[in-house]
């Protein structure tokens, strides 16, 4: 039943999102013509002292082996790892929306508060087809740990099952869970374990 | 994927252990007083005062924390007989002790010790049990002391003792803003903690094998849960599970050659079993909705998890034969981390609602009670004799461990000093009893 109400308000608030989103969305997600302002379409990532040392795989060198210019973890990478920790993330200046999504006590739906998050994270990945996302699920400390685990990656797996209906290619998302393992606040008491209970999305 | 090659990572994985050896000593301290128990005097043993770890003391405390002794204060004693000739029984009456353990450890040269103990009916007046153990080293002392104990336990209460058994544990310490993971067996009364394991990732939900030769965990060390097993003499280690999606919550089946685990590899929390030893997987549960934290029936033939397909977290029973399922929890909203006692007879859950306290359910009667009254309380798991259940709750702000007996009226804080402690689970008997302890 839980499901059920929450595919309801998944379609619901992804076809509104459909109607409100300008014509910039990019549905091969691929840079062509076909695209307003091909890139960064209007969203502007923060990559000064973004640092991709120790990536395997990653560097651009001349024909004499030394490094040239700044190299993009990702681009022609798509099987890199998107939890491997020396991925940067990439801030996005300006954002409309800080990009973290929080639940209530025991839940993995998205409202329409968060719906709007989401939908907005989806636009950039979508205006930016070399970005990824991990999506990272939380909860707070209470109750069972393993359970925690499961709800975690219910939270994540909610946030990208919405990027997915949205327009974002499943294979550009990584759902993990975390567990109540990384709380962002260390009390114990409801203000803390509200700001616990997210999803944290990170682009890569 | 020989055997060589995850030998060569356990090693690079254990070396950071043996180079800083754990230096967190649980400490144990009372938190309730007994209503029912019964009085004993165990006294100092002629000799002990040479040792560090006066075997006494060691038995006097496992006794207390069963709950079903009380063992007389030190400074009561009207004297301090060793052997059976020295008890003046008239000076024992008005304490109304029924029972009396004397005893002795003497030095027998190269650092080795004979221990002796006798059990006494006071009332009686007669020795109900003589034990003596010979060539013992001193590390080995409080092992026997446990032996002592479980001696006693037994033959008092009829029931076998469980305090020469261990337990696994996971500690949490915070040193400037990093996080440091440790999996550490102790003594079931947290002595002689050893770690079997660090990271700086989280390491999770330790389950012994029922020989208690391996622990199954997870951790997150490849930053994402997976599921390992390792033997605890460290020759042994491997990664068992490592899908896509969570891997997570390992129980060992009865007969061993199984786990049963939870899997997200298909989109969904669901619970697997894996043989042991193929590797083979086999998915027994498949509604939508979060499917966690198996804990076998002690026949093998069931297993209770925890869903939320109704909407909060309940214990369910899932019979492996038939596929039937049935509910078992019914009180409140939030029954999750199901453990079953060694007889089958009663179930410990993590209830939510009003806190989280440790509930305890009767699988006959299905009568249901809350016997914790501590604060976050979370990974009950029972002792091998069913008498006790450790669980991991949250005192003072940090994560401790604590013992409770299952009518709740007595309960213990077992405490590492500058960490967090969470994520306990009680081991089986142990095969062999210490070392050359036997004569």
């Amino acid at each position: 039943m839980k499901t059920f109400s929450k595919l309801a308000l998944l379609a619901l608030s992804a076809s509104l999102v459909a109607c409100s989103t300008p014509p910039q969305r990019d549905v091969d997600q691929a840079l062509d013509g076909q695209d307003s302002a091909p890139g960064l379409n209007g969203y502007r990532f923060n990559e000064q002292g973004v640092q991709v040392e120790g990536m395997p795989g990653v560097q651009i060198i001349s024909a004499d082996g030394t490094p040239i210019g700044t190299v993009d973890p990702l681009s022609g990478m798509q099987d890199v790892d998107l939890l491997d920790p020396r991925l940067p993330t990439f801030e996005l200046e300006n954002a409309k929306f800080q990009p973290v999504i929080y639940f209530a006590y025991d839940q993995f739906d998205l409202d329409a508060e968060s719906m709007q998050i989401v939908s907005y994270y989806a636009e950039v990945l979508i205006a930016n087809p070399k970005r990824r996302a991990l999506l990272r699920g939380h909860t707070d400390e209470r109750g069972s740990t393993e359970y925690n685990l499961a709800l975690g990656e219910k939270r994540a797996a909610a946030v990208k099952k919405a990027m997915i209906l949205i327009g974002v290619a499943p294979e550009r998302l990584e759902a993990v869970s975390m567990g109540e393992e990384y709380p962002t606040e260390l009390g114990a008491n409801d203000a803390a374990w509200a700001k616990n209970r997210r999803v944290q999305i990170e682009l890569k | 994927m020989g055997f060589r090659h995850f030998l060569a990572f356990s090693l690079t994985v254990f070396m950071s252990l043996v180079m800083t050896p754990s230096q967190a000593a649980l400490t144990i301290e009372i938190s309730e007083g007994f209503d029912n128990a019964l009085p004993i005097a165990v006294v100092p043993f002629q000799g002990q005062g040479a040792i560090s770890q006066p075997v006494s003391e060691v038995i006097g405390a496992d006794l207390k924390r069963s709950g079903r002794f009380k063992p007389l204060d030190l400074r009561q004693m009207p004297s301090q007989p060793s052997e059976l000739s020295e008890i003046a029984y008239d000076q024992w009456r008005t304490f109304n002790i029924d029972n009396m353990v004397i005893g002795k450890v003497i030095p027998t040269g190269n650092g080795l010790y004979q221990v002796e103990m006798r059990l006494v009916n006071v009332l009686r007046k007669e020795q109900v049990m003589g034990k003596r153990w010979n060539n013992i080293p001193e590390s080995s002392l409080r092992q026997v002391a446990h032996q002592i104990s479980d001696a006693i336990y037994e033959e008092l209460t009829g029931v076998r003792g469980a305090f020469n058994t261990q337990i696994a544990y996971v500690t949490l310490e915070r040193r400037a803003g990093k996080r440091f993971y440790t999996l550490e067996v102790a003594d079931a009364d947290g002595y002689n903690p050893q770690p079997i394991l660090r990271s700086n990732q989280p390491i999770m939900s330790p389950s012994w094998s029922p020989d208690g030769s391996k622990l199954a965990y997870v951790s997150f060390e490849e930053n994402r849960s997976q599921v390992y097993i390792q033997s605890l003499d460290g020759s042994f280690r491997q990664k068992v599970a490592g899908f896509r999606g969570i891997n997570s919550s390992p129980t060992w089946s009865p007969d061993g050659k199984k786990l049963a685990l939870t899997l997200s590899k298909n989109g969904n929390p669901d619970i697997y079993i894996m043989d042991v030893f193929t590797r083979d997987l086999q998915q027994v549960t498949f509604d939508r909705a979060i499917e966690t934290e198996a804990a076998w029936a002690p026949d093998g033939r069931s297993i209770y998890f925890n869903s939320d397909r109704r909407g909060q977290p309940q214990v369910f029973q899932l019979f492996l034969d038939s596929k039937q399922e049935q509910r078992v929890t019914f009180e409140g909203k939030y029954n999750s981390n199901p453990e079953i006692s060694p007889d089958g007879r009663h179930m410990a859950v993590v209830h939510g609602g009003n806190g989280y306290h440790i509930g305890l359910m009767d699988l006959q009667s299905k009568r249901f009670k809350v016997i914790t009254k501590t604060y976050l309380d979370e990974s009950p798991s029972f002792s091998p004799n069913g008498e006790l259940i450790l669980y991991a709750m949250n005192k003072g702000g940090r994560g401790q461990l604590a013992v409770v007996t299952l009518d709740g009226k007595s309960s213990q804080t077992l405490q590492v000093k500058n960490a967090e402690v969470r994520e306990s689970a009680w081991g089986p008997y142990l095969k062999s009893s210490a070392s050359n302890a036997n004569p």
